[in-house]
């Protein structure tokens, strides 16, 4: 197997007193899709931010591509590790389409201009979302479902190895859930990038993700390929509420049970 | 298919020189109009040496150093206000309205009061701003949410401390010793000279804000997004309050307290489209400084007998665009 992305070194993450994570290693691999898993406050997000660079981990150590994270310059890390926060506003307003191109500023030589090249790659970012019609649109009229999908073509523009997504399908529709993480998880397995994300969907990553991270309200974690991780036990422990593993006709599906 | 659904690109280039034509329009009003009005003739004969005839004199003595004045000072609190918009993602954010350019002049006027020598008075002003906006940054983002109500209520109060202070020192103090009293509160360009270095430092900041263009855009994004598309957010930010406070100092020293502009140009340049920093830092730099020279050339000939301070026109304009871009944003925001 190549070498991984991004490696955690007994990574300890903290919030004030509360120990999030603590002994964390991991590796991360170009290919593979992840899925973090957790309630609310256990330190997805958190997680997320510290793989990212954004936050340093209270003790430990990540790497991206055997060095450091902090070591790297923003400007050289945002060439190959994108960022969807969970949340995403635009305060001064403006137009869809110069949102996206944004997305190419980390491929933009000092006082360059976006070129062809660059606005084909936010229209093609733009279709992928189902926003095309509406790049002369101005954000301010967007609404909460097509802001989020407007993020997100943001950061597919961005076009890194590494995509963290926190919360991707926060306010997307049925249909445009399963189209986005469809294509994530194309651009994982066929471009071999690496996709890592915070989901509250449980029947959502055991679809699309084929590895996980599961954080426990205690600060202990499970990590490894989703299939073993994802069973009746480590959920209902997960969520501190009872949940039951059904086979249907369209794969396996979680569902909470009716009275804890 | 792409192409056919391709959105014809907007045109801010265009919008940038249809912005410098009307800005030379309004320097030329500012030169013409006053007590004594200045006609084609008189500026062909300046410009052909002449600095004996009355009009010249007026040109080359009262009416350039106050339009270049008006002109710089609208230029500074312009680009002020977009700096300070994008430092605190928010386009309520304004030098005057946040009590910026009130600590400014409540340590100018300090250390006159002190018998400072004037050499220091830029400095001191340049602190005050710094003080101000790095006051109103942490005490609006403090602990818990980041709202534009907090940030307004923390700005409003302030000034208005600043306010009081001004007040307070303009009472205490020989009469002598300092410039009128509406001078610091309002702002006025009758007692400034116009001075080409405050224009050389202008250009200087608006080079440097070219070169960060595209990081300001990123940081209009939010800390967290612009991090992770390339920017090194706490430097960027440093900076920002940096220039920001040294603009908002310069245009203090030049006018005293002449609010709205920073608010109103920007505001106007983004309806026009001009989102992209590239092309909104140098539109408001010089439809900032084509307005106060337009403003002022008003408040100089709307009354005979008195020149008003140009402050108060741009209060009178101001205030109701603040107004109605405070209802649309608690709109957005709900």
């Amino acid at each position: 197997m190549s070498a991984p992305l991004l490696t955690l070194h007994a990574v300890e993450l903290r919030v004030a007193t509360k120990v999030l994570c603590s002994n964390l290693d991991l590796q991360l691999h170009g290919g593979e899709c992840w899925a973090i898993l957790g309630s609310n406050g256990a330190g997805k997000t958190t997680l997320l931010h510290s793989l990212a660079g954004v936050r340093l981990a209270d003790s430990g150590q990540i790497d991206f591509k055997q060095q450091p994270l902090h070591r790297w310059s923003r400007k050289t890390l945002s060439q190959d590790l994108a960022l969807l926060p969970q949340t995403m506003d635009f305060p001064l307003g403006g137009r869809v389409m110069d949102y996206v191109l944004l997305g190419r500023y980390p491929h933009l030589a000092a006082f360059t201009w976006e070129t062809e090249t660059d606005i084909h790659i936010a229209q093609q970012a733009l279709a992928w979302v189902d926003l095309l019609q509406s790049a002369e649109r101005v954000v301010n009229s967007l609404s909460g479902g097509e802001r989020q999908r407007l993020a997100i073509a943001l950061i597919l523009a961005q076009q890194t190895r590494i995509l963290l997504l926190d919360e991707p399908v926060n306010h997307l529709d049925i249909r445009h859930q399963h189209q986005i993480l469809h294509h994530l998880r194309a651009s994982a397995r066929q471009q071999n990038k690496l996709v890592v994300m915070a989901l509250h969907d449980v029947n959502l990553a055991y679809r699309y993700c084929d590895h996980a991270v599961l954080m426990f309200q205690d600060g202990t974690t499970l990590q490894g390929e989703i299939q073993s991780l994802l069973n009746a036990a480590n959920l209902s422990r997960l969520y501190g509420y009872p949940v039951e593993l059904l086979d249907t006709t369209a794969g396996g599906v979680i569902v909470p049970r009716c009275s804890p | 298919m792409v192409d056919a659904l391709t959105p014809p690109r907007r045109r801010p280039a265009r919008t940038l020189l249809v912005l410098i034509v009307i800005a030379l329009l309004c320097l030329g009003t500012g030169l013409s109009l006053g007590t004594y009005p200045i006609g084609l003739s008189d500026y062909m004969a300046y410009l052909h040496g002449d600095n004996i005839r009355p009009a010249s004199r007026i040109l080359q003595e009262l009416r350039l150093p106050r339009v270049l004045s008006g002109f710089t000072t609208g230029g500074l609190l312009a680009l002020a206000g977009v700096l300070m918009q994008v430092l605190l993602r928010n386009p309520l954010a304004e030098p005057y309205v946040l009590g910026i350019s009130g600590g400014a002049s409540v340590l100018v006027l300090v250390l006159m009061l002190l018998g400072v020598s004037a050499v220091y008075l830029p400095l001191g002003a340049m602190s005050g701003a710094v003080v101000s906006i790095v006051l109103v940054t942490l005490l609006a983002r403090g602990a818990g949410s980041w709202t534009p109500t907090r940030l307004l209520l923390t700005g409003v109060i302030l000034a208005s401390g600043w306010g009081a202070i001004i007040t307070l020192i303009l009472s205490i103090a020989p009469e002598h010793h300092l410039r009128g009293m509406l001078y610091w509160l309002m702002g006025d360009l009758q007692y400034s000279t116009g001075s080409w270095t405050v224009g050389l430092i202008l250009a200087g900041v608006l080079l440097w804000c070219g070169w960060h263009a595209r990081g300001l855009n990123l940081l209009a994004l939010g800390s967290l997004q612009a991090a992770t598309l390339g920017v090194a957010v706490d430097r960027l930010q440093w900076q920002l309050i940096g220039m920001a406070s040294l603009l908002t100092a310069l245009a203090v020293m030049q006018a005293g307290n002449i609010g709205f502009i920073g608010l109103i140009i920007p505001h106007s340049l983004r309806l026009l489209g001009l989102q992209d920093h590239r092309y909104l830092l140098p539109a408001a730099v010089i439809s900032g400084g084509g307005f106060l020279v337009l403003a002022d050339a008003v408040a100089r000939s709307l009354f005979t007998t008195v020149s008003l301070p140009v402050g108060v026109i741009t209060a009178l304009v101001g205030v109701p665009i603040f107004l109605v871009l405070l209802q649309r944003n608690s709109a957005h925001t709900a």
